[in-house]
């Protein structure tokens, strides 16, 4: 065979090699798909007498409750739960053992253990004047806290926002605040009973009751510092006081929050047992990782050491009660355990019966993390999910009379063959940082080597949770090794891993990336020479900075709705690039537009995003054209001056758009693919498209593709779209397709 | 008690009478067959020649079978054609390695059912009589297996066809009729498949053994095809359930409880959680053996093979398989609903045609030899079912075996059926003579050289004493010899325990070593093992002794055992530190 020949066919077999195979029957399209799908089942929960249990199952474009009776092969009772199939359960429990509660953030249904009894509570929709602030809020948003000791009543906690009365003398002058509000609410009447009213500026609080269902802590994040206020059993209204007022040994306890302590040493109230005075709380004051404490309320004293981890840390820094790591028993309200979150996920468990039962699943289901998430009152039935971060897992019941397991429902839409093993990984640098993360490696790999991917969380207060990884799934389908890392900064990890940060925000995640790929080099097989970046939000920002930094290192970059500048609130605010306008009549119109009524006591002035808007929308609204690259974001008050100072924290920023990808588009030499939602709230696509045209200038030409909205909130279709298009670039990164032929030479 | 009588109940313990195949045209099970009322006692047929209408025996042999029949020779052709060709298939379910293998090839009596039936009921019925059980109404059962004879409890039936076997070979006795139709259309019982898998060295796991047997008995046989039919679960409500609803939730157990478990005790009522052990051992080798065109079936099968000197782990299983128990037992769940519901038909492997067949007139010899063999190894079965009438068949055996003694036939095989035999009746000293003459022709049965040496060790032990040297060789020699054929056998180990434990000196390390190799067949004899650790021991040799700890340990079936096991392992571990 002619040479020429021999290479054109060795690279023609290497295109059709990178062309993913699916590896099963499964067309590879329908794995993405599958991958992409929510999850069959949301949540489960299993009744007080152990005869029914349910489940909050997606059925292709809706979401319904099923209720089955335990040990009777009869179908499952369906209930209508949700139309909007994006819609996540906030709340799933059974009450009593004949009432079930379910909620997301706008709807609640409930319903007996037939199906019978049913109610459906959704709030009032927002004033029209929200609409134009929030548009793509409808209603105000609520949560069930927990069941209320009353019979079939629950606790619930509204959001309301009121930003738009100026006559309502409790609203700030940036028209920011919100009415919170905690309410007892039967379940058969419908009757409301409002246990606690508040006013806070955004992004608003929320409530912590104790067993008895009475509301004792608010978590005031609107205030500057954050603040936990707390007030006595039985006390009334007016009777709050700020919870380190309360536990006043600040060498044991100290809860505010400032941008300087955020991801450093604190406590965080968690919850309240059988006891109304004995607080549980997290702390890592004097310590790197957060343990968890018991406090006796009526002396201020700490009073027990419930558990200390050295590595992980026992609480949520971001939302620390939903959900809460303490887990109680239903019956007793003692603490039964505490999930611990490492890289996969425990509960140690003080209870020693539910402690012998982990034991005994946790034996049944090797290679498992086994979840248990309910038992019975006699604790003769057991709900539990067995899971892996390969797999979302199956939701299972065991009968501890035979040890049966029975299987209800699997989670994944992705048939088990279809997944591709992810697996966790820890090692310490030369420079002593603990390093953690998943690799993901394609079950159909196209070439013996394939090509890796160093997938960046979007953080800060963020790190990898131990679950299934959709986007890391979707990458390995398409045939990519993919690598997500807990880097210097994420949380979890203690003090000394999340405060790495300082002057280091994006440097020491893409020095953490290269470390990575040559740790996992002599483990794994893929192409270390072979290796794009890629996040979504700041993980987006931190692909294109890695790019920046170790151009040797990777061949390519994906941003997805990257934030460019760390620091950019603070930058815009310094540069005063606000734009301030009479916003009365625009709002009048867009209210009037969207079909509300108007409210003649609007305010004269207030700060607008005009990155929110539609052009076009904008331009009808106001009746001028929008100059969004003079407005960054809409956040204001109390809440706008903590993100400000803690950007300025993180990026210690010295030096003006030091860390800003768009200031150095120099620095970008390899290939870079933009994919932005013009409408993006925490992004503003200004930059994306200024750096893009830099990019141009410079002969660079990005790949760019605009996402809609919905693909931040995950549909499946446009991600999976997406995903093709990313691989594709990736690829192109990583192998020459351009293969020139030359004339055929007949040999002689 | 006669010591050589006790011996004989003991070999009764190992003798399996079952019905051997199941005679249909449509190739279906008839279940009344191995479910008779506890009221009727079904009996081996007891083949009765009428005086002056001898029968015309016929003689065929393949590399698998000894045939003697009254049929004819197209009757005999078919049948031997039929059973080679479901050696064959069976292969495609399991392998002949993971069934029992015996020191010679099969006897099959193949009897014609116009002979002779009429006139054993009779005779039964005079037995019974002289048994002092008059009254008694004996039956057969009619062409189509469910024609007992009315009558007062309990009725007797005579089975149409029944498998027997001994320690180290088989004899099957099947009614046909002159047609080779019928013979061509036979299948293998269940039970014998399960006899098979349960006799093999060493043990097969229990899963194995219950999960074959329940593909089995979901296949049809056909002559170029296998059709495995949809499988079923637990129960019918389950099943149903499933049928209707693929996401029906349902039960599974861990794959470790399915390796672990044992088979629930024949003849109890099961519970929920062992039909749910059955019904899984049968999903799993049906998902192993049959599904995507029997992809795994190699890797299965080599799983089997490596539990044979591993033990059981997660990691071994991941080997074989690709993926840990968790993915397993998942993967089951998400192949019961089809399975339940789905039809598979498998190519049958082509045949390989046997050599030519040459059927023959039968010689006296043959006979007395094969019809013998069959009427010994009835005998066991009729003590344990029905004793009043053993005498009778035992007479029938001598009858006929010693015909052919008597016309000087001193074909070894004859005289270890006569010895056997002769055990069967209690007659120590002529069986002793019977078994000297085999072995020292060095006939290719083990249970020949077994029994022998537990004849001398019986006449040696009498008094209690210890063996001397010269008398513990005198019992081990033909035990040793023994060894060298098929099937091993646990009773020859056991006694070579036996032997050590009452000899004067202990054994050394060259003796031990035969008895080391038996105890690693026979892992699961929890008393065997212990045994021959603690003469390791004793020899010096801890590390072998540990060893077999650890094969006994991995092989027991009680969890008591194996913590057992586990202590004696720890304090020979730090003793031998």
């Amino acid at each position: 065979m002619p040479i020429r020949l021999r290479v054109f066919s060795h690279c023609l077999l290497l295109t059709f090699a990178l062309i993913p195979r699916s590896g099963t029957a499964v067309p590879l399209r329908a794995q993405l798909d599958a991958i992409f799908t929510p999850l069959r089942v949301q949540s489960s929960a299993l009744a007080p007498d152990g005869r029914h249990v349910a489940f909050v199952v997606h059925t292709g474009n809706t979401i319904e409750l099923q209720i089955f009776t335990v040990g009777q092969t009869a179908a499952p009772v369906k209930i209508p739960f949700e139309n909007d199939s994006r819609a996540e359960t906030q709340f799933f429990l059974w009450v009593s053992s004949d009432r079930l509660v379910a909620s997301t953030h706008s709807t609640l249904v409930t319903c007996n253990a037939s199906g019978g009894a049913l109610r459906r509570v959704t709030p009032p929709p927002l004033s029209p004047e929200w609409l134009f602030h929030e548009p793509r809020a409808t209603r105000p948003t609520f949560r069930v806290i927990q069941a209320a000791p009353e019979a079939d009543s629950v606790l619930l906690e509204f959001t309301n926002p009121r930003f738009l009365d100026p006559n309502d003398p409790r609203i700030d002058p940036d028209f920011s605040s919100v009415n919170i509000t905690v309410s007892r609410f039967n379940l058969h009447t419908g009757e409301t009973k409002t246990l606690l009213e508040k006013w806070v500026q955004l992004p608003g609080g929320a409530v912590l009751v104790d067993a008895t269902g009475e509301p004792r802590i608010f978590f005031d994040r609107g205030s500057s510092p954050r603040r936990f206020d707390y007030r006595a059993p039985g006390a009334g209204a007016s009777a709050w006081r700020p919870l380190d007022k309360v536990l006043t040994d600040h060498d044991v306890f100290a809860s505010d929050i400032t941008p300087a302590n955020l991801l450093g040493h604190r406590s965080i109230p968690l919850g309240f047992g059988a006891d109304p005075n004995l607080l549980y709380f997290a702390s890592n004051l004097h310590r790197d990782t957060y343990g968890l404490y018991q406090a006796d309320l009526s002396t201020g004293k700490r009073t027990a050491v419930i558990l200390e981890k050295e590595v992980v840390d026992l609480a949520n820094l971001d939302t620390p009660w939903t959900p809460s790591p303490l887990i109680f028993d239903r019956q007793t309200k003692a603490l039964a355990g505490v999930k611990v979150s490492g890289m996969e996920t425990y509960t140690h468990w003080f209870d020693p019966e539910i402690a012998a039962v982990q034991a005994e699943l946790d034996r049944k289901f090797p290679g498992r993390t086994v979840t248990l998430v309910e038992w019975d009152n006699s604790r003769r039935y057991v709900l539990f999910s067995a899971s892996s971060s390969t797999d979302p897992g199956r939701s299972f019941l065991l009968d501890r009379s035979d040890g049966r397991c029975t299987e209800y429902l699997r989670h994944a839409q992705l048939a088990p063959e279809d997944a591709n093993l992810s697996t966790w990984f820890a090692f310490d640098t030369p420079s002593g940082a603990r390093l953690t993360g998943y690799i993901t490696l394609p079950h159909a790999a196209p070439v013996k080597k394939p090509g890796l991917v160093v997938w960046f969380h979007d953080g800060p207060l963020q790190r990898l949770a131990p679950v299934f990884q959709r986007d890391a799934q979707a990458l390995a389908a398409l045939g990519l090794a993919v690598v997500q890392i807990n880097y210097r900064g994420s949380v979890g990890f203690g003090v000394r891993h999340a405060e790495a940060l300082p002057d280091r925000v994006d440097r020491h995640p893409a020095d953490d990336a290269v470390a990575v790929i040559t740790e996992l080099a002599k483990r794994y097989s893929f192409a270390p020479r072979r290796v794009a970046t890629m996040g979504e939000g700041r993980g987006g920002y931190l692909a294109l900075r890695a790019l920046q930094l170790h151009p040797e290192a990777f061949r390519s970059a994906v941003a997805i709705n990257a934030d460019l500048d760390p620091a950019r609130p603070l930058m815009s605010r310094d540069q005063k690039e606000y734009y301030k306008f009479n916003a009365l009549d625009g709002a009048r119109k867009a209210a009037a537009r969207i079909g509300g009524g108007t409210n003649e006591g609007s305010p004269a002035t207030t700060t607008i995003d005009f990155d929110l808007l539609d052009p076009t929308e904008f331009e009808q609204s106001f009746g001028a054209r929008a100059e969004p690259e003079k407005a960054y974001t809409l956040e204001t008050g109390a809440a706008f001056r903590f993100s400000r100072e803690f950007a300025r924290l993180t990026t210690a920023a010295t030096e003006k758009r030091k860390t800003a990808v768009d200031a150095y588009p120099e620095l970008l030499t390899q290939p870079v693919f933009l994919l932005h939602d013009p409408a993006s709230l925490s992004a503003p696509v200004f930059p994306v498209r200024a750096l893009r045209d830099a990019l141009k200038r410079r002969k660079m030409d990005p790949e760019y593709f605009e996402l809609s909205p919905l693909y931040a909130q995950g549909d499946p279709a446009l991600r999976a779209n997406a995903f093709i298009r990313i691989a594709r670039f990736i690829n192109s990164s990583f192998y020459d397709f351009e293969v020139k032929i030359g004339e055929t030479v007949e040999k002689k | 008690m006669n010591p050589s009588l006790v011996r004989c109940h003991l070999c009764t313990a190992w003798v399996n009478v079952l019905s051997a195949l199941l005679l249909a045209s449509a190739i279906s099970r008839l279940p009344a067959q191995s479910q008779p009322s506890p009221d009727v006692v079904s009996l081996p047929p007891l083949m009765v020649e009428e005086k002056g209408t001898r029968l015309v025996w016929r003689y065929l042999a393949t590399p698998t079978q000894e045939i003697i029949s009254v049929c004819d020779e197209g009757t005999m052709l078919a049948f031997a054609k039929r059973s080679h060709r479901l050696d064959e298939l069976l292969e495609e379910i399991v392998p002949a390695r993971f069934l029992a293998a015996k020191s010679g090839p099969d006897i099959n009596v193949i009897f014609n059912e116009t002979f002779g039936r009429a006139r054993s009921r009779e005779v039964v019925a005079e037995m019974l009589q002289r048994a002092g059980k008059g009254g008694i109404t004996t039956g057969f059962p009619s062409p189509s297996g469910s024609g007992d004879l009315p009558g007062t409890a309990p009725q007797i039936r005579f089975l149409p066809n029944m498998r027997s076997s001994d320690l180290d070979s088989v004899s099957v006795f099947s009614i046909f009729q002159d047609s080779t139709d019928t013979a061509s259309h036979f299948i293998f019982s269940d039970e014998r498949i399960a006899t098979l898998l349960q006799e093999r060295v060493p043990r097969l796991p229990d899963w194995f053994i219950s999960g074959t047997v329940g593909l089995f008995r979901r296949t049809e046989f056909g002559e170029d095809q296998l059709q495995v039919k949809a499988a079923s679960w637990e129960s019918t409500e389950t099943t149903a359930a499933l049928k209707k609803d693929p996401n029906h939730p349902r039960a599974l157990l861990s794959m470790e409880e399915l390796f672990t478990r044992r088979a629930p005790t024949a003849g109890g009522t099961p519970t929920e959680i062992e039909r749910l052990w059955n019904a899984q051992a049968g999903l799993f080798l049906r998902w192993a053996v049959v599904e995507n065109k029997g992809a795994r079936r190699e890797t299965l099968w080599k799983f089997v093979d490596r539990l044979e000197k591993e033990p059981l782990t997660e990691t071994l299983f991941r080997e074989c398989f690709g993926m840990g128990f968790s993915d397993a037992r998942d993967r089951l769940s998400d192949y019961l609903p089809s399975a339940i519901d789905e039809s598979i038909r498998l190519k049958a492997p082509k045949s390989v045609p046997l050599p030519r067949l040459q059927i023959r007139i039968a010689t006296d010899g043959e006979i007395a030899r094969l019809r013998g063999a069959w009427e010994r190894m009835e005998i066991g079965y009729v003590r344990e079912k029905f004793p009043a009438v053993v005498d009778r068949y035992i007479d029938q055996a001598r009858t006929t075996l010693y015909r052919a003694y008597d016309r000087n036939d001193r074909d070894p095989r004859l005289l270890t059926e006569l010895g056997l035999t002769e055990i069967e009746a209690g007659k120590s000293a002529s069986a002793r003579e019977f078994l000297e003459a085999a072995v020292r022709a060095q006939v290719a049965r083990p249970s020949a050289y077994y029994q022998l040496a537990q004849l001398r060790f019986d006449a040696l032990t009498a008094g209690k004493a210890k063996l001397t040297p010269a008398q513990s060789e005198e019992v081990l020699a033909p035990l040793l010899a023994g060894r060298r054929f098929e099937p091993p056998l646990l009773e020859t180990y056991v006694l070579m325990s036996e032997v050590f434990r009452l000899s004067a000196s202990p054994p050394t390390p060259a003796q031990l070593a035969p008895l080391n190799q038996g105890t690693r067949l026979f892992a699961h004899v929890a008393a065997l093992v212990a045994k021959t650790a603690a003469f390791n021991v004793v020899a010096g040799q801890t590390a072998t002794a540990l060893e077999l700890i650890d094969a006994g340990q991995r092989a027991a079936s009680e969890p008591a055992v194996r913590e057992r096991f586990q202590r004696i392992r720890e304090e020979l571990s730090a003793s031998k530190q």
